[in-house]
């Protein structure tokens, strides 16, 4: 079976009419055909729907219309985004019959540059997770080792293109949920700078942490897909003015004359010797790329991850207020009064984490807590964001590893909640910072896959995927795929 | 209220936020969840020991003031495509057990 092309490949030759989008579909849905009984990334597959609008866009094509830049290429979006075909669910019970009546901004952007929406992806419960064993469903497995998870909480969007069926996927990152997943899975994974792509439609988590991000094989497909969804919406309180340059220009190879950062804090011994081994072997080859290495210092990185929980699953007690079974996605209750059936639906409908968050979320904020946690965090991540901004006065980038191990098995850190938020560790601080991160793959350990983290500024993705993008083409870890299980 | 460097959280404590939060529990995960953020907010209580006095709570990521808009009315969703995802309706409104008693 050929792999399906690239985004960008895909793109060009659709246009040109070297391949019809009918074609392109097809060959699409035999790959997810094929990987689907091995890796259970989708809640939902738009087959017909999404041919259907393949060979309307061949129509359009053969009269001249301007599909757009993604004209007929496929795109998996993660089921915590609203989109007006099937279900959006974001992976829980409570919200196991709900149909959003409207598509999510970045779907809608999307879907005007000539994007067909496959399907909706697989994710730890309301994106809480980092291994999309949390899903009220069931689990997506990692196509490089069907025993060991994805990560999360966007697991589904990324193995469904890391096994090479889907071109691309939008996932969400709050503390790591595109780019964990993505470095054990070998795909390019982005979580931009908050505010620069909307959240609209997109079920919130951490609303000061979450952003919408491109998942694909290349950096210049993730530069692609970001270009045509970030930019300010009137819909989004929180996005940004700051003006989009198209990313997918000014990719060069060369790195001469950039300062890169090594931060020290991301590199003890918690970290895998291994991946600490494959990691530092990327930056030396961004030194050969013309870049200068320094040392640099994070001292608050190991508080990060308090910072991050507390503030996060504060927030999402408050968002997670809304769900109650009444107005939308009904539910079978047996309680007669208003209050018991709120507490019957949400004690039946919400998961073991969801409920964990939402109970640290209402301590925190509760009176007489309040002081001591949440806004002592606050504070806290004011340091932090102050920590980031001054390094960037001495290094254009940071460089990193993006986990501290390898994709685990199934089933290995689900009794141990402490464990599993500990795997974030080296993810959260950048959402905490609001700065934006990229993992892109940079080799493997005993055959599971590796990411480096390139970290850049508030409002410095051009560096960022230019940097991904020569540290990428210099080696060849973005052609290799996984092959499928017998 | 100072937090002690080693916070328990009880099983009443967790009765008392899940009420508070709207979510039944079994007496089982009433414990567990209490296990659980202790041993989690254990963890945690080390940002207690940074020095934080003049620090402002970070409340904008990106620094963005008030986002205002016209209050002028738009069309963004049909009021009936709302209202046939409600379990029950009567005349154009979601109809609920009684918020009183």
């Amino acid at each position: 079976m050929p792999t399906v092309p690239t985004i960008t490949d895909a793109a060009q030759a659709v246009h040109a009419r070297d391949i019809s989008a009918a074609a392109l579909m097809s060959q699409t849905l035999e790959q997810l055909a094929a990987w689907e009984p091995h890796v259970h990334a989708f809640l939902e597959q738009f087959s017909d729907s999404a041919q259907k609008q393949a060979e309307k866009i061949d129509k359009q094509l053969a009269k001249g219309t301007d599909v757009g830049p993604l004209a007929g290429v496929p795109i998996a979006i993660k089921d915590n985004m609203c989109t007006r075909e099937g279900h959006t669910t974001a992976a829980s019970k409570i919200l196991e019959t709900f149909t959003a009546p409207y598509d999510a901004t970045v779907v809608s952007r999307l879907k005007k540059a000539g994007a067909i929406v496959i399907g909706k992806t697989n994710l730890d419960e309301f994106a809480m997770g980092s291994s999309t064993e949390q899903s009220a469903f069931f689990p997506t497995n990692n196509p490089w080792d069907t025993s060991r998870v994805p990560g999360g909480s966007s697991g589904g969007s990324v193995a469904a293109v890391a096994c090479g069926a889907v071109p691309g996927a939008l996932g969400t990152d709050t503390g790591g949920s595109i780019r964990q997943p993505s470095s054990f899975c070998s795909t390019v994974g982005v979580k931009p700078t908050y505010g620069r792509v909307s959240r609209y439609g997109v079920i919130a988590y951490g609303s000061s942490h979450d952003q919408v991000g491109p998942i694909a094989r290349t950096v210049a497909d993730a530069a692609l897909l970001l270009r045509v969804i970030a930019g300010h919406d009137e819909r989004d309180a929180t996005s940004s003015q700051q003006p989009v340059p198209d990313f997918t220009q000014h990719l060069s190879g060369d790195l001469k004359g950039l300062k890169v950062g090594v931060p020290k804090e991301f590199f003890t011994e918690m970290v895998d010797q291994d991946i600490n081994r494959t990691v530092r072997a990327a930056i030396d080859q961004l030194k050969s790329l013309g870049a200068t290495i320094s040392e640099v210092s994070l001292p608050l990185t190991d508080v990060a991850i308090a910072v991050y929980y507390l503030i996060v699953k504060a927030e999402a007690s408050t968002n997670y207020a809304r769900y109650d079974a009444l107005r939308y996605a009904p539910m079978e209750l047996a309680a007669e009064t208003l209050l018991e059936r709120y507490e019957e639906a949400r004690g039946k409908g919400f998961g073991r984490e969801v409920k964990r968050a939402i109970l640290m979320g209402t301590y925190a904020l509760s009176s007489g807590y309040y002081d001591a946690w949440y806004k002592k965090a606050s504070q806290v991540r004011t340091l932090i964001r102050r920590e980031y901004e001054k390094v960037f006065k001495d290094v254009d980038v940071l460089a990193a590893p993006v986990t501290p191990e390898v994709a685990f098995p199934l089933g290995a850190k689900t009794q141990d909640p402490l464990a599993m938020y500990m795997s974030d560790v080296l993810t959260v601080p950048i959402n905490v910072a609001g700065v934006p991160a990229i993992s892109v793959p940079c080799g493997f350990v005993e055959n599971l896959p590796v990411g480096l983290q390139i970290i850049a500024p508030a409002w410095g993705e051009a560096t960022m995927l230019r940097v991904a993008h020569a540290y990428e083409q210099s080696q060849e870890w973005h052609k290799k795929l996984p092959t499928l299980p017998k | 209220m100072a937090v002690t460097s080693k916070p328990t959280v009880t099983a009443d404590d967790v009765k008392r936020l899940a009420a508070l939060a709207r979510v039944r529990l079994t007496p089982a995960e009433a414990s567990e969840f209490a296990s659980d953020l202790s041993a989690i907010l254990n963890h945690f209580a080390r940002i207690q020991h940074l020095k934080t006095d003049t620090v402002p709570p970070l409340s904008d990521v990106m620094g963005t003031t008030n986002v205002t808009r016209p209050d002028e009315p738009q069309a963004l969703c049909p009021p009936k495509e709302l209202l046939d995802r409600a379990p029950e309706t009567h005349r154009d409104h979601v109809k609920v057990h009684a918020v009183f008693e």
